[in-house]
């Protein structure tokens, strides 16, 4: 079983994207059906399979990854409770990460409800990047670590609409009809909303940029 | 195409998300125009900052405690019994049942009782709209040989509400069998007086004694015959 799961990652991720192609679907297909009749064996290897991809975009859509770590696993609790609706014939990535946004939507609402943000500062309060210090080259991956608190921060200054079309188009790299077919919208609304997504992210980096030439 | 739609359409164009022609009109005029020239620059830089960061990396052992805990949540939710099997734990088959009828039948006869009063409500309502508007008043002389002119029978139909409030001693009147054209029915909205229930006698007939009691309710009027010549007692009572 585990090698069958080593199988269909090492060729999603010779296919880069991998969840939404044509090969790795087929090669899903018959996992996807045997988890839809209760086999949980299966259903383990869907999370195997995915469970990356999802953490990735919670902790993209969301911020911080405890959050993230909360929605992924309530991610997989509706797939699990929604796997018997999937057709066969539908895209089972865009399912999925519709069911990623819907979730996020729903962390992001209550974060917001209860309290702000966890920002970079205190990601290392909490000390989120305590793995870093195990790593070779410490500066690097601070440096790596920083710029992503700082697009996380750009991504802030998006509308949660915004967001989650800018992650799913340009950070994880789906069609824009992909993207529209995920989050429900016509491909005009999500062209609108990737627009001026994209015109707050340039806005903010000349603000961070002035600001650091200002410093210096 | 100006500058100012150009700059619009930017965002876009910069990751080919336009429509081919409108990319090719803006291409052409990138052709030329220096300004947006530099736009589309520090576009496609935002764009390759906004991309250059590598995503986080989530070790292992965080996969596997997502992974776990999901699974946790699934066979907890499984096993989770639901409500109604929670409900029937507590109570058992025969129970349940009595209690279900039990609730029928309160919901049943509240059912019932909305209805009857409702019924009831629209019957003296409907009586009450079919009063004449002038009316005879309830303690005129009666005058059996006119009675059925002054308050035509018709045009007071058999009233329930009124007969079932007459108390049961009367109810033998009601089957005594006097001719209704004989009776006289008085009807007045006119307030009832305290001393309501002041027999009314009247001696217009030559062989009938005619005794009218009001009653406290202005429907109801009892009306008593008696023959005038016999000492025997009234056997004939009527109500309406």
């Amino acid at each position: 079983m585990p090698g069958e799961v080593a199988d269909i990652a090492l060729m999603t991720e010779s296919l880069g994207l991998g969840d939404s192609s044509p090969n790795a679907l087929s090669s899903l297909a018959p996992v996807i059906e045997r988890a839809k009749g209760g086999d949980m064996a299966a259903f383990e290897q869907i999370i195997e399979h995915h469970q990356r991809r999802v953490i990735t975009t919670a902790w993209r859509m969301l911020g911080n990854s405890e959050d993230a770590r909360d929605a992924a696993q309530e991610v997989f609790l509706r797939m699990y409770k929604y796997l018997r609706g999937f057709r066969s014939d539908q895209d089972f990535a865009a399912w999925l990460y519709r069911i990623v946004i819907n979730v996020c939507r729903d962390h992001a609402r209550i974060r917001s409800r209860h309290s702000g943000f966890a920002s970079f500062e205190v990601e290392q309060e909490l000390g989120s990047f305590d793995s870093l210090a195990s790593t070779g080259n410490i500066e690097s991956e601070m440096i790596q670590a920083q710029q992503r608190a700082m697009i996380d921060q750009a991504l802030d200054t998006l509308s949660k609409k915004e967001r989650a079309a800018i992650v799913l188009r340009d950070l994880e790299g789906m069609s824009t009809e992909k993207v529209a077919e995920v989050l429900g919208s016509s491909q005009t609304t999500v062209r609108s909303q990737i627009s001026s997504a994209r015109a707050k992210i340039k806005k903010y980096r000349e603000r961070i940029l002035n600001q650091t030439t200002r410093m210096k | 195409m100006n500058c100012r739609r150009v700059q619009k359409l930017m965002p876009l164009y910069v990751e080919d998300d336009l429509r081919p022609a409108l990319a090719d009109r803006v291409g052409s005029h990138l052709e030329w125009c220096g300004k947006c020239n530099w736009l589309a620059d520090d576009y496609k830089e935002s764009q390759s900052w906004l991309r250059a960061s590598t995503p986080r990396e989530f070790d292992n052992a965080l996969l596997d405690s997502v992974k776990n805990g999901a699974l946790a949540q699934i066979a907890a939710a499984k096993q989770r019994p639901l409500r109604w099997a929670a409900f029937a734990e507590h109570w058992n088959r025969r129970q349940v049942f009595a209690l279900s009828a039990a609730a029928l039948i309160i919901v049943a006869t509240f059912v019932i009782y909305v209805y009857q009063t409702r019924v009831k409500d629209s019957r003296s309502v409907e009586a009450v709209e079919k009063m004449p508007d002038e009316m005879p008043p309830y303690d005129r002389a009666p005058n059996l040989s006119g009675a059925t002119k002054t308050a035509p029978e018709a045009s007071f139909p058999p009233q329930r509400s009124v007969s079932k409030r007459t108390p049961h001693s009367l109810k033998g009147f009601a089957r005594a069998g006097v001719p209704r054209e004989k009776l006289d029915v008085a009807q007045s909205e006119a307030p009832v007086p305290s001393d309501a229930q002041r027999p009314d006698v009247s001696s217009d007939s030559k062989d009938m004694l005619r005794i009218e009691i009001q009653t406290s309710d202005p429907l109801i009027r009892i009306i008593w015959f008696a023959p005038r010549e016999s000492d025997s007692p009234p056997t004939k009572p009527a109500t309406d």
